[in-house]
């Protein structure tokens, strides 16, 4: 579910949540875990890819608000029902950093490279 | 976009009304076309969730505080029915059982037994070894009665050194049984951190009669334990109503005792203590007695217990302090007392228990016009060696306002040697058994000058007691003593008499 961007930075992830399925609290879990902060030392941001996902439920979302490795989070979509959703998961406390939300890639990339300190 | 009649409307109102109508778990489908009406619904579906999920939470929290509150509630019970010292159960919890007990009974079971005891030593051991001891000791003794009796019976700790144990369905020999048990429990040694100390009991039992209460049978028991007390030591009594009676008098004694120093039944009477070089009367050590109104001419050693118990000792006291106070003011203002005459008088230790003795010596004192250092004030060896920090505290007071303090009967405590040096008195009174084998048995005179220099050499001096004969008074004097005190030189007589006594001693004093 998670992979590096080859032809991006390194320190940068993308998680593209499954189409049309919920997630729950054990899949963020799973997700959270793989986000390990590079050994370089650099730090990590995330792309999180919501397009077309049926829901996120609360405790998934509060999950993604708690990772305290990543030091910023754009998170992409394309509906008004993903626009909602992103906002939900938004409207969680992130601790680690700032986080907002995009409906182009290319600018989602640009605001992490710039928020995230990403060289 | 969505149109006027798209059923995703009709299906938003509807799930709004069902969320409305409190079922939070409900969702609205949201259609593939994901648009701003889509969006909406899910707005609306996660908003629902959160809810919910708030809802479950605030339960949750409900439930378990609900369940923390009861669970103290629970504790506070057993609390408000525990001795906390003990473990054992306390008095509300005794009388609760006794009456779920008696009620067993009138429904026809056997009858419930009480046995109650209180420790014959332990004031010694709270006085002498602290309070820290004292509560090992009652712990002790709490864990030795529960590991005597049966399981189904209340052991419980009254309060103090008294304890009681509930046997429900039982008989009188089968409670005394029981009783001996404990008694021989708690005839062995209880050991603590520094020290092992003896703690034998007074034990009262009583059975429930047909239609008694709790508290009758408490105060039955009660009853039974006081003549276990008055009949020696460490055994039991059970309750007879002729020992109703025995405590009927002595509360009607007490009664009239209480009415005795209001009354002024009281009275003083005066004995000399004399200057052995010259013969001359030095002072007076007033005694009380109580003229009873039918029983005639009542002695302190039958009384002054009997004040102590109820609570009057102290009451008592400051009469005696004030008469004598009195009686020397007006002696010395009738010339019979000089300035080297003084007035001794009995304290007891209850007295240092209280901080406002000091003042009423001092009221008296002052209200008499009398220098301190004319009253003695005379207290057993027990309470000056065995007292707490409030004993000295007092003690160090009443040396500093200047009146003179004496241990009485002293040779028949315990003091050691190495205590006598640093006790805060400036006299001793030494017990008139030293005295008694002079004449007889040749190794006393070396006995006497013995302890006569053990006196001296701790900075004290000495008033020999007991002296009957001129022997023993001459011996006293070639020896170097100061004072003495006894039938020889005088007998405890009433004031008019001692006053006579004073006014002889003055008349030959002025004729020579």
């Amino acid at each position: 579910m998670s992979k590096p961007l080859g032809l991006m930075q390194e320190q940068i992830v993308r998680i593209v949540l499954p189409r049309d399925e919920h997630l729950d609290e054990q899949s963020a879990r799973l997700l959270a875990a793989g986000l390990q902060r590079p050994r370089s030392g650099s730090p990590l941001a995330v792309l999180l890819d919501v397009t077309d996902v049926a829901s996120v439920s609360r405790a998934a979302r509060a999950v993604f608000s708690n990772v305290s490795t990543v030091a910023a989070w754009a998170l992409l979509g394309r509906t008004p029902v993903d626009r909602i959703l992103a906002h939900f998961i938004l409207g969680g406390d992130f601790k680690s950093g700032p986080a907002s939300y995009f409906t182009s890639e290319p600018e989602a990339l640009k605001w992490l490279k710039e928020n995230a300190h990403v060289h | 976009m969505f149109t006027e009649g798209d059923p995703r409307l009709g299906k938003l109102l509807d799930g709004i009304v069902r969320l409305a109508a409190g079922e939070l778990h409900s969702r609205i489908e949201v259609s593939p076309a994901r648009d701003e009406l889509d969006a909406v619904i899910m707005g609306t579906n996660l908003l629902a969730e959160d809810l919910q999920i708030m809802y479950q939470e605030l339960e949750q929290r409900v439930e378990l505080r609900t369940r923390l509150l009861n669970e103290a509630h629970l504790e506070m019970q057993k609390m408000a029915l525990t001795d906390s010292l003990t473990g054992l159960a306390n008095r509300t919890a005794l009388v609760s059982a006794l009456n779920d007990t008696l009620a067993e009974a009138e429904r026809g079971d056997l009858p419930p037994a009480v046995l109650l005891l209180d420790l014959d030593a332990f004031k010694g051991i709270n006085d002498s070894l602290g309070h820290a001891a004292g509560d090992q000791v009652l712990a002790a003794v709490g864990e030795r009665i529960k590991a005597s009796v049966r399981d189904t019976d209340t052991v419980a700790r009254l309060g103090g050194d008294e304890f009681a144990v509930l046997m429900p369905a039982t008989t009188l020999a089968r409670a005394a049984g029981v009783g001996n048990r404990i008694l021989a429990a708690l005839d062995s040694q209880v050991e603590l951190d520094n020290d092992s100390v003896q703690c034998g009991a007074s034990m009262g039992l009583c059975i429930g009669g047909a239609g008694q209460s709790a508290e009758q049978l408490l105060m039955e028991a009660d009853v039974a334990m006081y003549a276990s007390k008055a009949g020696g030591r460490n055994r039991l009594k059970v309750f007879e109503p002729a020992m109703l009676h025995a405590r009927q008098l002595r509360s009607q004694l007490i009664e009239d005792l209480r009415t005795a120093i209001s009354e002024s039944e009281l009275v003083l009477f005066y004995q000399p203590v004399v200057a052995l070089a010259s013969g001359r009367i030095e002072g007076a050590e007033a005694l009380v007695r109580w003229q009873h109104p039918s029983r005639g001419m009542v002695m302190p050693d039958e009384f002054i217990p009997l004040a102590e118990d109820a609570g009057l000792i102290s009451e008592l006291g400051g009469w005696v302090l004030r008469t004598a106070v009195r009686q020397l003011q007006d002696w010395r203002a009738e010339g019979r007392a000089g300035d080297d005459f003084s007035m001794r008088i009995n304290i007891s230790p209850t007295d240092l228990q209280r901080l406002e003795f000091i003042e009423e010596v001092r009221d008296a004192l002052s209200g008499a016009g009398i220098s301190p250092e004319l009253l003695v004030l005379e207290l057993t060896e027990g309470a000056i060696v065995s007292g707490n920090e409030l004993d000295r505290y007092s003690l160090s007071s009443l040396r500093k306002l200047g009146v003179g303090l004496e241990i009485d009967d002293f040779g028949t405590g315990y003091s050691s040697i190495s205590y006598l040096r640093k006790l805060p008195v400036d006299k001793v009174k030494v017990d008139r058994s030293l005295l008694k084998d002079l004449g007889t048995d040749p190794a006393q005179p070396d006995l006497i000058a013995a302890i006569l220099q053990l006196i001296r050499a701790c900075g004290l001096e000495a008033v020999w007691e007991g002296v009957e004969t001129a022997e023993q008074a001459q011996h006293l004097a070639s020896i170097g003593c100061v004072s003495a005190q006894g039938y020889y030189f005088g007998r405890p007589v009433p004031a008019d008499e001692f006053a006579a006594v004073l006014e002889a001693q003055r008349a030959s004093h002025h004729g020579s």
